[in-house]
């Protein structure tokens, strides 16, 4: 059983979500957080083991809110739960210590198994950005002896494409 | 008729035919019978043979046809025969041939024989023609002969033949005529006689040749040439009828010569007998017989005949009474028969009186030598000869009045020459003895009696020799020959009396002839005493002549050695003595006498005479020694007996020197020198030529001592003159003017200088203008009153002037003058110094001029111009401060150039240092000092000041400001309100901007945060849907599968939307940003576009971050747009508390310089948002060289507070 919180400042998406997740008999939705200090103290409580998590809430959120997350409990999964399907976000929030990234434009077999995925400690990326991704490498910078990303990020890159 | 025919026929038959035909026609042929062709030919050939008239030919011949006949007979035969051919019937084609070939007829022999009776006919016929022919040609031959005779005559005739026709028309000429007219055969043949006679008109000649038609005559006309020339004519003409046309055959003969000759002729004969009318001689022509032939008008009124030409056939005895008349005509004989010309003197009676007549007869010879007559000419002269009879009746009185006084005279002179002093002697040929002789001759000679003297001759009174040695009697012979040539004859002769004495005399002989006689008279006159007063004389003017000869010597002196020279010579040559020379009394140890000068005969004498003035040696006591000592005249007599000269006896004798003079030489009473003389002679020195000789001696002292002192003063003069000269050409040479002046004003002495100023020349001014003359008429006051303080204290200085120069002009002088006196303290003559200061005073015009427009300026200047020096020391002071700083300042300008330090301490305590600091680096660099800042005065604060002036360093190291200040306050607020509100709209621009942001960064938000949200929401809803219910029932899956799409759409739109509203990237952070819009870039472009970033993680301030973001999209947006580059970069990083970025791409590039077009607003946009953040856009990009946008901000808070809320 995968114990869940949600973080999601819109009660339509926790909605739906909710919905979704009462498909997986192996998902239970154990909590909700509606901005970033409730979801400090859900991850101060413990008592689970994935954040599903929206990148725009108020109060701390984004890139800061997955650091503040991971200083309290660094192995806990967070699965980043977005609108953007940006390379740029997604890259982002993985170097942030997000395990993975998914869009809300998603089905929901994706989405689980996208939790059942980064529950188990993989990392998830939306197949979309990983094209994207791909796409951006194939029409530039084949040849250049430099390229746009920095040798953290290619390094990244690469386990991520290798599925790690 | 009769003739002979030759018919070649070789029938027989038909030959007696042709015999019988010929016979029978009653005609007289002799018929010559060839059988053949070739007999035919021979017997043509033949000259024995007679010529036949006619050839009767048969065609048919046995060796040839009657064509080869025919061609070959003028072979040999004259082919002016006739041929009459005969053909066959068979041949009758042939006859044209014949005829062609020339035959004269033929027949065809027809068979009946008809031919037969035509043969004689046709003969005859022919026959005739051929004589008629014959005798045309005949006729024809002689023409043209005679024609050709004609024509040689024409040619050759000198006369000019001619032939015209009625009209006057020229038809035909011969050169001669051609010739005369002067044209050419072509052009003459055209002609008219119109054309050339000038004498009638075109219708008078025609009616002349009308006339004369039928007639013939000669006459003379004149002719007009080619050329234009007339000429005489002489025309012998006769009409022909040749044809029936009236020609005129005319020969024409020029006598232009004749013609001018019979002329000459008679102007001769008029000039003849205008001479002859004129003439005062009676002239006349007489034939051989004595006939008049004509007289000249003064004849015809001797004979009292009205007309001359009355004279004309008759004879003088027609004419004179029969006495003179017979004797005219012997005489008129007589000249022709001697021809030679006569002249008598005759008298003549024309019935009243006696005429005394003078004629000239002269025979007329012509060329030939022919007696023509002759031509006399008479004239009375009846006057003439009674005068000569008065004449010669006063000759004869005269005659003996003459002859009386000849007889006194006689007497007279009888009484003369007995009372006469001198001696007078008559003596007479052959022997010259005496004759007579006067008292004084007797007691002259020492004769008793006039008997003992008429006793001898002329060499018996004389010595046997003459004193030139010769014979007394020869040259006495000689005397007389000369004077009775001569007619007198003067000499010296040595006579002796009869006691024997001789005497000198001067003898004079004069030729006398009386009565026919001749004899000489002799007058005789002792000389002795003469002689010897002459040689004394002599001697003495000899001494004069000397004397005056070194007198003008000693004049004319320049040199002292020639002149000593000439001395000597002068007194051997003039004096005549043998030698003289002049010595020195020198003084050295032997006080020896030096020879300076000598003439004469001297041979080495002076080289050994070693003579002195010493008084302790022999040849010191000498008289020339004894002379220098005591200054006295030494004479010695004779060298052979005077002891004093013992030493010198020898050598002097040798040359022959018997005495001597020595004459001391002295100036100022010393005797430098000796004048010695020697003579051949002894006692040679008599008292009188002493006294010449010590004259000459004192005047050559004086000579000389006039000469040494002529000497030293030329050569002083010539110094003086040469630092004259000096110093006139200094005076004259002098850069400034000198001037004298008189009392009264006038120019007394002037330099070429102050001439050279005044344009005058030195004649025109000094001693005639008045100095006011030379000077400006305005000046002319000042100038008096000047020069009377000259002459009151004696000096005036720097007084300043204007003359005037010849032409008018004027120019300004400095004069300084000293005014000279007399010994009694008169004023004599001022000494003027004159300087032009024309151009010293152009200069200070213009110096004036230029203040005075420099004042002008300054005055008008809204502002101070200014002199500031600042020391090495750092002292500042104010040479020159204008009016106008009393209004920027608010001190005067004295104040302030008083106290230069007030100046700094206006200066705003904010803008001090930058007006130092500024200055310094003026002084410093010597550049133009610039400045901008404010003041404080008491009336204004915050003045805003423009200094601008320009540095020159000084000598003593200080450096000097010239310039101006302007006051810029209103200039200043107005720029710095300008910058006011550049920044707000700056700041404007920034703050719209932002809200924009703010707004697109809100909607995108919304968009994102609901709309987004709802749709992805509704997706889900939608999959579940799916999950639920869609597995089994395909179609509802249909439908499931199609909303999803659509659903999906939606959010793609939306995400595209928010997108470009706000791109996310920019949420995380300004590297993110950038390298998405890289990205988007590339891949809307294909073009790479590399970005470099040194970290990922800047930290900016939002507003920054959004600048440096809309930079790059704006650099992006126009390089996709334009650059069409194959490659673009984008760096970023920090620097030095600067965050900086720059784009750049390889592409087209633009020109920087023209960036005010519209759709540059962006570059603008980009310039302005960086500004207004404290940084700076660059943009480098030339065409063609690629585009490079950089952007730089200091990362810093330090911004105006002008963000919006931050959500």
């Amino acid at each position: 059983m995968i114990r869940l919180v949600m973080a999601d400042d819109h009660p339509v998406v926790r909605e739906i979500t909710g919905y979704v997740l009462a498909l997986a008999p192996d998902v239970e939705l154990v909590g909700e957080a509606v901005n970033g200090e409730e979801v400090l103290n859900r991850v101060r409580d413990g008592q689970f083991d994935l954040l599903l998590l929206d990148m725009n809430m108020p109060g701390i959120s984004g890139v800061e809110l997955i650091e503040r997350v991971k200083l309290c409990r660094a192995t806990l999964p967070i699965l980043v739960y977005t609108m953007h399907n940006d390379v740029q976000v997604a890259m982002r929030v993985i170097k942030a210590g997000a395990s993975g990234l998914l869009t809300k434009d998603s089905d929901p077999e994706q989405l689980l198994a996208a939790i059942r995925k980064v529950s188990a400690g993989g990392k998830y990326l939306d197949p979309a950005v990983v094209e994207q991704i791909a796409m951006d490498f194939e029409s530039s910078n084949l040849q250049l002896p430099q390229t746009s990303l920095a040798d953290r990020e290619m390094e990244v890159f690469r386990l991520l494409v290798e599925g790690k | 008729m009769s003739a002979t025919i030759l018919v070649i026929d070789d029938n027989a038959d038909d030959q007696l035919l042709y015999r019988r035909v010929f016979r029978d026609s009653g005609n007289d042929f002799r018929l010559e019978m060839a059988a053949t062709a070739e007999v035919g030919f021979a017997y043509l050939a033949d000259a024995d043979s007679k010529r036949p008239d006619l050839i009767l030919l048969d065609y048919n011949l046995p060796d040839m046809d009657g064509l080869s006949f025919m061609q070959r007979l003028p072979e040999c035969a004259d082919t002016s025969i006739p041929i009459v051919m005969l053909t066959g019937e068979r041949n009758a084609a042939v006859a044209v041939d014949v005829m062609k070939q020339g035959a004269a007829d033929y027949l065809v022999k027809d068979t009946a024989g008809l031919y037969l009776r035509l043969l004689p006919t046709v003969v005859e016929r022919v026959m005739t023609a051929s004589a008629q022919r014959e005798e045309t040609r005949r006729l024809q031959q002689e023409t043209e002969a005679l024609l050709r005779r004609n024509r040689a005559l024409m040619k050759n005739a000198k006369d000019g033949i001619h032939v015209m026709d009625v009209e006057g028309n020229l038809l035909e000429a011969n050169d001669a005529f051609y010739r005369m007219l002067g044209y050419t055969a072509e052009e003459a043949l055209g002609l008219n006689v119109a054309d050339w006679n000038v004498q009638w008109t075109k219708e008078e000649l025609r009616a002349q040749f009308k006339s004369m038609v039928g007639k013939s005559a000669v006459f003379e006309t004149r002719h007009r040439r080619k050329d234009g020339t007339l000429i005489d004519i002489e025309i012998s003409t006769s009409s022909v009828q040749i044809d029936g046309r009236n020609l005129f055959f005319a020969s024409s003969r020029d006598i232009t010569e004749r013609k001018m000759a019979e002329q000459a002729l008679l102007k001769n004969e008029a000039n003849l007998r205008a001479i002859l009318d004129n003439s005062p001689y009676l002239t006349w022509l007489k034939d051989t017989e004595g006939r008049y032939i004509t007289i000249n008008k003064v004849f015809a009124d001797y004979l009292r005949l009205e007309d001359a030409s009355q004279v004309a056939g008759k004879t003088d005895l027609d004419l004179q009474p029969q006495e003179l008349a017979e004797k005219y005509r012997a005489d008129d004989v007589e000249v022709m028969e001697a021809r030679q010309q006569k002249h008598v003197e005759e008298s003549a009676f024309d019935g009243n009186t006696v005429h005394w007549v003078e004629t000239y007869k002269t025979p007329i010879i012509d060329a030939q030598g022919n007696v023509l007559g002759t031509a006399g000419f008479a004239r009375d002269i009846t006057e003439r000869k009674m005068a000569e009879q008065a004449m010669q009746q006063e000759n004869e009185a005269e005659r003996q009045h003459a002859e009386e006084a000849l007889r006194i005279s006689a007497l007279r002179h009888q009484l003369l020459f007995e009372s006469s002093r001198d001696a007078l002697m008559l003596a007479a040929p052959p022997s010259w003895k005496f004759t007579a002789a006067n008292q004084a001759t007797l007691q002259l000679f020492g004769a008793a009696s006039l008997a003992e003297f008429t006793a001898l001759g002329p060499w018996d009174v004389s010595p046997e020799r003459q004193p030139d040695g010769r014979l007394s009697s020869e040259r006495a012979q000689e005397m007389l020959a000369i004077a009775i040539r001569d007619g007198s004859n003067s000499f010296e002769w040595e006579h002796q009396r009869l006691n024997g004495e001789t005497f000198s005399a001067d003898v004079q002989i004069t030729r006398q002839e009386v009565g026919g006689e001749l004899f000489l008279q002799a007058t005789v006159r002792d000389i002795t005493e003469r002689k010897q007063t002459a040689a004394e004389l002599h001697r003495l003017n000899r001494a004069l002549r000397l004397l005056s000869a070194c007198d003008t010597v000693l004049v004319h002196a320049a040199e002292e050695a020639p002149l000593l020279a000439k001395i000597c010579q002068l007194v051997v040559e003039t004096g005549g003595y043998h030698m003289a020379w002049i010595g020195m009394a020198e003084y050295d140890q032997e006080k020896s006498v030096h020879p300076v000068a000598q003439c004469g005969f001297e041979d080495g004498y002076l080289n050994n005479a070693n003579i002195s003035w010493a008084d302790d040696t022999e040849r010191g006591r000498g008289p020339i020694g004894i002379a220098i000592r005591t200054g006295a005249t030494q004479i010695n007599h004779d060298f052979e007996n005077n002891p004093l000269l013992a030493p010198w006896r020898e050598a002097a004798l040798a040359r022959g020197y018997r005495s001597s003079i020595a004459l001391p030489l002295k100036i100022y009473g010393r005797t430098f020198a000796t004048l010695s003389i020697y003579s051949a002679a002894s006692d040679s020195f008599n008292s009188s030529e002493v006294a010449l000789l010590e004259e000459l001696a004192d005047n050559m002292s004086y000579g000389i001592s006039a000469l040494r002192l002529r000497i030293e003063h030329d050569q002083a003069v010539e110094k003086l003159h040469k630092s004259a000269q000096e110093i006139e050409g200094l005076y004259n040479q002098a850069p400034c003017g000198y001037h004298s002046l008189d009392a009264d004003g006038i120019v007394r002495s002037i330099n070429d200088t102050e001439l050279a100023w005044l344009g005058y020349t030195r004649d025109e001014v000094v001693g005639k203008m008045k100095f006011t003359e030379l000077i400006s008429p305005a000046r002319i006051p000042d100038f008096q009153r000047t020069f009377s303080q000259l002459k009151q204290q004696g000096f005036v200085r720097d007084i300043e002037s204007e003359q005037m120069r010849k032409d008018g002009t004027l120019f300004s002088v400095l004069i300084n003058a000293t005014a000279i006196y007399d010994a009694d303290g008169n004023y004599l003559m001022s000494r003027s110094t004159l300087v032009d200061i024309t151009k010293r005073k152009q200069a200070e015009e213009k110096l004036r001029k230029n203040d005075v427009r420099l004042r002008a300026l300054v005055g008008n200047l809204p502002g101070t111009v200014f002199e500031m020096a600042v020391g090495e020391g750092g002292e500042v002071s104010l040479p020159y401060v204008s009016v106008g700083v009393a209004a920027l300042f608010g001190a005067t300008a004295d104040e302030l150039m008083s106290k230069p330090e007030s100046l700094y301490g206006c200066v705003d305590a904010e803008d001090a240092p930058g007006f130092e600091a500024s200055r310094a680096i003026s002084a410093r660099t010597l550049e133009v000092w610039d400045w901008e800042g404010r003041i404080n005065t008491a009336t204004q604060h915050g003045k805003w000041l423009s200094l601008r002036a320009t540095p020159h360093r000084q000598e003593d190291g200080s450096v000097v400001w010239g310039g101006v200040i302007l006051n810029i306050t209103q200039c200043k607020r107005a720029e710095l309100e300008l910058i006011k509100s550049q920044q707000l709209l700056r700041n404007l621009i920034l703050q719209s901007e932002m809200v924009r942001d703010d707004e697109r960064k809100r909607i995108a938000r919304e968009l994102h945060d609901e709309l987004g949200q709802l749709l992805t929401a509704l997706r889900m809803n939608i999959s579940l849907m799916r999950i639920k219910l869609g597995e089994s029932d395909a179609e509802l899956k249909t439908i499931i599968s199609r909303v999803t799409g659509l659903l999906d759409q939606s959010i793609r739109c939306t995400r595209h939307v928010v997108t470009n509203l706000r791109p996310v990237a920019l949420d995380m952070g300004v590297v993110p940003a950038i390298r998405w819009l890289c990205d988007e870039f590339a891949e809307h472009t294909g073009t790479p576009c590399v970005l470099h970033a040194a970290e990922t993680e800047v930290h900016l301030d939002e507003v920054l971050e959004m600048t440096a973001f809309r930079v790059v999209q704006e650099a992006l947006t126009n390089a996709a747009r334009y650059a069409e580059a194959s490659r673009v970069e984008v760096v970023l990083g920090q620097d030095a508390g600067n965050f900086f970025v720059t784009v750049k791409d390889n592409g087209n590039g633009f020109d920087c310089t023209a960036s005010h077009k519209p759709k540059s607003f962006g570059l603008l946009g980009m310039r302005e948002r960086a500004i207004a953040l404290g940084g700076a856009v660059d943009i480098h990009s030339a065409p063609q060289q690629g585009t490079q946008i950089s952007f730089v901000v200091p990362n810093n808070r330090n911004l105006p507070d002008m963000k919006g809320d931050h959500p």
